[in-house]
């Protein structure tokens, strides 16, 4: 089985946070780390890959410093590592650049995480099954083979209920978080990772031009701070009267 | 007359004495020559040079047994009796060694020295003192082994068997003394006090003919069994005769916070110590230099609350599977092919490696200088490094030191947040000041430390020091990554340091946090720095004496000050902190017994702020009983991290009594102003 992971690469914490010139989002940030919803994906995948064999692709888009990411895939587990040369972030051109590239790559199962840490929108894994036409599920917490060309997997669906549905070969899967645990990556493997070369794809070996890439009905207005609403309130006292108080505010809150 | 006596009085075939020491010095030989070929070769070269100051080191530590007495150190340190005992056979024994090589030189190379004033003074009664002391000595120890073993010591077969052997030896070579001066009516037995004691008594309870061939037999027998012992030694813990001075010799000399030496992640193929093989020549020495005094356990505070590690368990089984090793095969053969099981877990549990928060506290009771965090460090290393396995609570401050340059998961303060209100310049690339204030994570991060800056910076305005911060630019010093073994981690976070750090020309730098101080001052200048950094403690004990800054008001308390290990032990830094909270007016001293260089960790070090464990086993708890103890009505700290960990504790444990803790800047400035 060919698996593809799609990894990205967000910025840890960032600093002086701005709507820049073609209603981007500039930022000053020290540290790149791979999203955190993606990695449980790339574990999933080792898991998989462990149980059926195949090979595993991480890809990823961006500029040149997001190859850390596909460092850390190498390290955990990946056998092939693959950047779109591609600044992105409205997500809907995100999802048409993925497209175009896994249409290139080929795979039998694509996994993504459910969302990302920056921008929160939860879209990216969606779009690009749509765009590919290939069968999908979200928030999946299980994947079990069925069969020589299915998978059957289980998908939250929202207040504690879940569904097992059964996808047929090729399909996307968006990996909710927590379906294995992370595993450390030990930096020798890391090290040893950054001797691969990543295989490295311009818009145009996937067949698209910068235009294609233009955010459409998604703009950003601004950006603010969370507000600090300070609603925690300490609770001062002896712990008797502690506790009388903590009953009387869940009293008033019901 | 001219004062002597007869060598080798009353004994015939004195060749035999020659043939009987072949076999005896080589199984002396032969056992050393197996320890050193066991440690390898190749010495480090940090380890060979700075004679004069290693000879200096020999001279207090060996000949004046600086740290076994301890005298001059805090009392927990000091060991009269101990030090006593071990003075008292250390000396007698070295005099009567060199006694022995005096009746060499005068019997095997014809030098005629052993006679006259030196005969009589050096030789008969210096020698007789020299052998009551020694024999003073052994009862001492061995009356503490038997009816007041302190618990760090254990009773092995090996040691219940040399002293007594030792006590043999002494006595025998008393009462033979006492035989030849009774049976020669030696002139000068006044001069041998203790010999001639022996011979009345002897000369009171035997017959006059049977004098002769007591002393005849007497006399092989006692050579017998000196040479058993010098054949045992290499085999048995007495070896430390040896190993403990090369020990000394070689101990470390660079500043106790550059212990840690970077690994060359260039070159270097395999990361940490996974097979005992990989441990270098002054670490396997150390092994072999073990006295078993159980001193380290005594002031290991995990040891104390309860979790599986003692620094002197790890030394004995490191030893004891070299011995075994070393008897099985040649280990620089096993070094080539190193597929020995892991020492973790397989000798050493993963438990007990991870509970270590490299207090020094070991290090620093150690008498002859062995060096146990480094060890420990080294095996984190392959785990972390090379396995990637270490608790999950620390992994998660890892990914947050990863992704977000600190080490406290899921903490989104601003790094500005405690400057609100105060005049605070924030230093952009290419600006600078004559200090930079390096505020680090745990101060900046959590809200209890924001007032310990606030009071730190109030004073350095009023008192005009020129300084300022980097803001968002400070990322953590990667203290806590390199003591996790994540040395990769740590050496990006110190490159990206330095950069930022040079992108302000900076060149003194105070720090509130003794760990980022140990980093910039002793680690960073690996990666080619030379900042002159000092901790917040020195900057305002100076500004007090200088008179540039002049507390105000009184401050009525009892305190105590518990020594933070990275500020204390680390870099010697012990009077300024107590200075500084002497300066406010009002405040009066309490020690803990604890303090200075014997301090009791708070429990934070070395990762393990990191680790969920249960109350009962918390360190912190332990040193806060310590605390309240001094009845003290603040305790005072220095470090961020103690004051997570003791305010914590102490609150759990104050019961209705009302006790702070308090940074010292907030002593000095006033805790009740905010
Ligand atoms: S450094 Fe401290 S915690 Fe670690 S072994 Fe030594 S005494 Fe124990
Ligand atoms: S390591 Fe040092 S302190 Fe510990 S038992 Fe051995 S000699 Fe004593």
């Amino acid at each position: 089985m060919k698996i593809v992971v799609c990894c990205k690469a967000v910025p840890g914490s960032v600093t002086d946070v701005a709507v820049g010139e073609g209603n981007a989002l500039t930022y000053r940030s020290q540290f790149q780390a791979m999203n955190e919803c993606d990695e449980y994906a790339m574990e999933e995948a080792i898991v998989l890959k462990r149980q059926m064999g195949g090979e595993i692709i991480a890809l990823t888009m961006g500029g040149i410093t997001t190859q850390e990411v596909l460092y850390t895939a190498a390290a955990k587990g990946a056998d092939k590592i693959i950047r779109v040369d591609a600044q992105v972030q409205d997500p809907r051109a995100a999802s048409k650049v993925l497209a175009a590239a896994l249409k290139k790559i080929g795979g039998d199962l694509i996994l993504t995480g459910t969302q990302s840490r920056d921008s929160l929108s939860s879209f990216v894994g969606v779009a690009t099954a749509q765009q590919l036409d290939v069968p999908f599920a979200f928030a999946v917490t299980a994947i079990e083979k069925d069969g020589d060309n299915a998978i059957r997997v289980r998908k939250e669906l929202g207040g504690g209920r879940s569904a097992d549905v059964r996808l047929p070969l090729p399909a996307l899967v968006c990996i909710q978080t927590g379906i294995q645990p992370l595993n450390y990556v030990p930096p020798a493997r890391l090290m040893r990772a950054r001797q691969q070369r990543p295989t490295s794809l311009s818009l145009a070996d996937i067949g698209l031009t910068q235009a294609d890439l233009a955010p459409r009905g998604y703009r950003i207005v601004g950006v603010a701070p969370p507000q600090r609403t300070r609603q925690a309130q300490m609770i001062e006292g002896s712990p008797a009267e502690v506790v009388t108080t903590l009953l009387a505010k869940m009293k008033e809150v019901r | 007359m001219i004062p002597t006596r007869e060598v080798y009085w009353n004994i015939s075939n004195i060749w035999l004495m020659y043939v009987l020491f072949v076999p005896a010095a080589a199984a002396f030989l032969y056992g050393f020559w197996r320890h050193f070929r066991a440690w390898g070769a190749t010495l480090p070269a940090d380890r060979t040079g700075r004679v004069g100051e290693r000879l200096r080191g020999f001279a207090k530590y060996v000949l004046g047994q600086g740290r076994i007495h301890g005298l001059g150190r805090p009392s927990r340190l000091r060991h009269l009796y101990a030090g006593a005992f071990h003075a008292f056979f250390f000396f007698g024994l070295i005099l009567l060694f060199i006694g022995t090589l005096v009746v060499m030189a005068q019997e095997d190379f014809g030098l005629h020295i052993m006679q006259g004033t030196f005969y009589l003074w050096f030789q008969s009664l210096a020698l007789d003192l020299a052998g009551l002391f020694a024999i003073v000595g052994l009862c001492m120890a061995m009356a503490r082994r038997l009816f007041f073993k302190p618990a760090r010591l254990e009773n092995t077969q090996r040691d219940l068997f040399t002293a007594p052997v030792l006590l043999v030896i002494l006595l025998t070579g008393f009462t033979l003394e006492g035989l030849r001066i009774v049976a020669t009516n030696d002139p000068w037995a006044s001069w041998s006090p203790v010999g001639a004691a022996f011979g009345q008594g002897l000369a009171a309870l035997l017959s006059p003919e049977s004098l002769r061939p007591l002393h005849a037999s007497l006399w092989w027998f006692h050579l017998v069994t000196v040479l058993a012992l010098i054949a045992a030694l290499p085999y048995t813990k007495f070896r430390h005769v040896f190993t403990a001075p090369l020990n000394i010799y070689f101990r470390p000399l660079e500043a106790r916070g550059a212990i840690l030496k970077p690994i060359d992640l260039e070159t270097v193929e395999s990361f940490g110590v996974k097979a005992l093989e990989q441990f270098g020549f002054k670490s396997l020495l150390d092994l072999d230099a073990c006295t078993e005094c159980g001193r380290c356990q005594d002031a290991c505070p995990a040891y104390a609350s309860g979790k599986p590690l003692s620094p002197k368990k790890v030394i004995f089984d490191l030893r004891d599977l070299l011995h075994e090793k070393r008897d099985a095969y040649e280990m620089a053969e096993a070094a080539e092919t190193a597929e020995a099981p892991p020492l973790v877990p397989d000798l050493i549990g993963e438990d007990a490696l991870w509970a270590c928060t490299t207090c020094m506290a070991c290090m620093e009771a150690c008498p002859v200088f062995i060096e146990h965090v480094p060890k420990i460090v080294d095996m984190r290393r392959y785990l972390v490094m090379e396995e990637g396995r270490f608790p999950d609570t620390m992994q998660q401050s890892v990914r947050s030191l990863e992704s977000r340059g600190h080490p406290f998961p899921g903490n989104t303060t601003s790094r500005l947040e405690w400057t609100k209100g105060l005049d605070v310049r924030v230093l952009g690339e290419g600006e600078s000041a004559e200090y930079l204030y390096w505020v680090g994570c745990a101060t900046a991060l959590n809200a209890r430390n924001h007032s310990t800056a606030r009071a730190l910076v109030e004073i350095l305005n009023e008192a005009k020091v020129e300084f300022g911060i980097l803001g968002e630019d400070e990322h953590c010093t990667g203290d806590s990554a390199r003591r996790m073994g994540n040395e990769y981690l740590f050496q990006t976070m110190a490159k990206q340091n330095i950069d930022t750090l040079e992108s302000r020309g900076v060149k003194k730098i105070i720090t509130t946090c003794p760990h980022c101080l140990n980093s910039l001052k002793n680690e960073y200048p690996a990666f080619g720095t030379n900042y002159e950094v000092v901790h917040h403690s020195q900057l305002l004990a100076d500004l007090v004496a200088s008179g540039r800054y002049k507390p105000q008001g009184d401050f009525n308390a009892k305190i105590t000050f518990h020594d933070s290990c990275y500020l204390g032990r680390y870099n010697g830094v012990f009077d300024e902190p107590r200075e500084v909270i002497a300066a406010r007016s009002g405040t009066s001293m309490i020690e803990m017994e604890r303090h200075r260089e014997a301090s009791f960790c708070c429990g934070a070090g070395g990762g393990r702020f990191w680790m969920e464990e249960p109350s009962e086993q918390r360190v912190s708890n332990l040193r806060a009983q310590q605390a309240l103890g001094t009845g003290a009505d603040v305790v005072g700290v220095s470090c961020p991290f103690c004051m997570t960990m003791m305010e914590e504790a102490v609150n759990g444990q104050k019961g209705a009594r009302d006790v702070r803790v308090l940074d010292i800047a907030e002593v000095l400035r006033g805790p009740e102003r905010k």
